[in-house]
């Protein structure tokens, strides 16, 4: 469960998760969401995502900004998973998968338009990238980073190019 | 051991200082050109002092927050309203949330996701650390 340990640098994962949730709630992406909500140890079914944020796509700003925003921009609520736990030092094809359904359903129950999903592990092993770059869903972007490889991999769409610019290593 | 997080909060000091300054500041621009003109460093003075004293009186009576925590529950006041008293135990998940003004708040919901915030950026608390004492208080109290 969350406590001060994620705070400081436990570990490459945990730091990398902690600087995104901090950019993130902060509205570093406010070009494309507000996230504005953040759980630690979010859990859907047997699954314990590190970071759960959700936010919107209307984007806050001064008095001009908002009422752009309100009259143009459309309201949808999108979510941020960010997992790292279960303890395997490389992620597998079959654990991505089942994430990523796991996912699919929490995005369903909170009625999200789009999601990002950021997957942390110390490598990323050949059949897990070759299966995220099948990953065309518009709606889930996925990236997966490995920590000591420094690798990163994102899903075949314009959400997980875009949401992998976010990992800084 | 009881803690008491209190801050003067800034923003909110010169919001009231203003709120006293402006009705001073109306009646200064329609009194007569001549008297005002005479008497202008004297009525300048008074008017930042009179908005200085009433300021911090408006400030403490609505707007300075006072957080009271311990092992077992927290305290939230505002102002002079009534506290509004809570226990750890009666929570199940919290989040650090933003307003849409910047403002963090660490929220916590119940079991039927009813919620309440303690507003660690009018406290000047760090959100990030604060959340995380928050969850180790929630998560030591039995459910």
């Amino acid at each position: 469960m969350g406590n001060e340990q994620l705070e400081t640098e436990f570990g490459t994962g945990d730091r990398l998760i902690s600087q995104l949730e901090r950019e993130l709630v902060r509205g570093k992406a406010n070009w494309i969401a507000d996230f504005n909500e953040s759980f630690r140890d979010y859990r859907v079914n047997d699954i314990t995502y590190d970071v759960f944020m959700r936010g919107n796509t209307r984007v806050k700003g001064f008095l001009l900004s908002r009422l752009f925003s309100f009259f143009l921009n459309p309201n949808y609520e999108v979510g941020c998973y960010m997992h790292s736990r279960g303890g395997a030092k490389k992620l597998n094809k079959r654990d991505a998968r089942k994430i990523i359904v796991t996912t699919k359903d929490s995005m369903a129950a909170n009625n999200m338009k789009w999601s990002w999903l950021f997957l942390f592990a110390d490598d990323v092993e050949e059949d897990a990238k070759e299966y995220l770059k099948t990953v065309t869903d518009r709606a889930l972007a996925v990236v997966a980073v490995g920590t000591e490889t420094r690798t990163i991999v994102s899903s075949g769409n314009f959400l997980g190019r875009q949401a992998r610019k976010f990992i800084k290593m | 051991m009881e803690r008491v997080v209190q801050r003067v909060s800034y923003t909110a000091l010169l919001k009231s200082c203003m709120i006293v300054f402006a009705p001073q500041l109306i009646i200064t621009i329609l009194a007569p050109l001549q008297f005002v003109t005479q008497y202008r460093f004297l009525i300048l003075g008074a008017n930042i002092i009179l908005s200085g004293a009433l300021g911090w009186k408006l400030y403490k009576h609505s707007y300075h927050m006072v957080f009271f925590y311990d092992d077992e529950k927290f305290t939230i006041r505002e102002g002079k309203a009534e506290e509004r008293s809570f226990r750890w135990e009666d929570f199940e998940k919290v989040s650090l949330a933003r307003s849409d003004y910047g403002e963090f708040m660490v929220r916590l919901y119940d079991e039927d996701d009813r919620s309440v915030n303690i507003p660690v950026s009018k406290l000047k608390l760090d959100p990030f650390k604060f959340r995380f004492e928050v969850i180790r208080l929630v998560e030591s109290r039995p459910h």
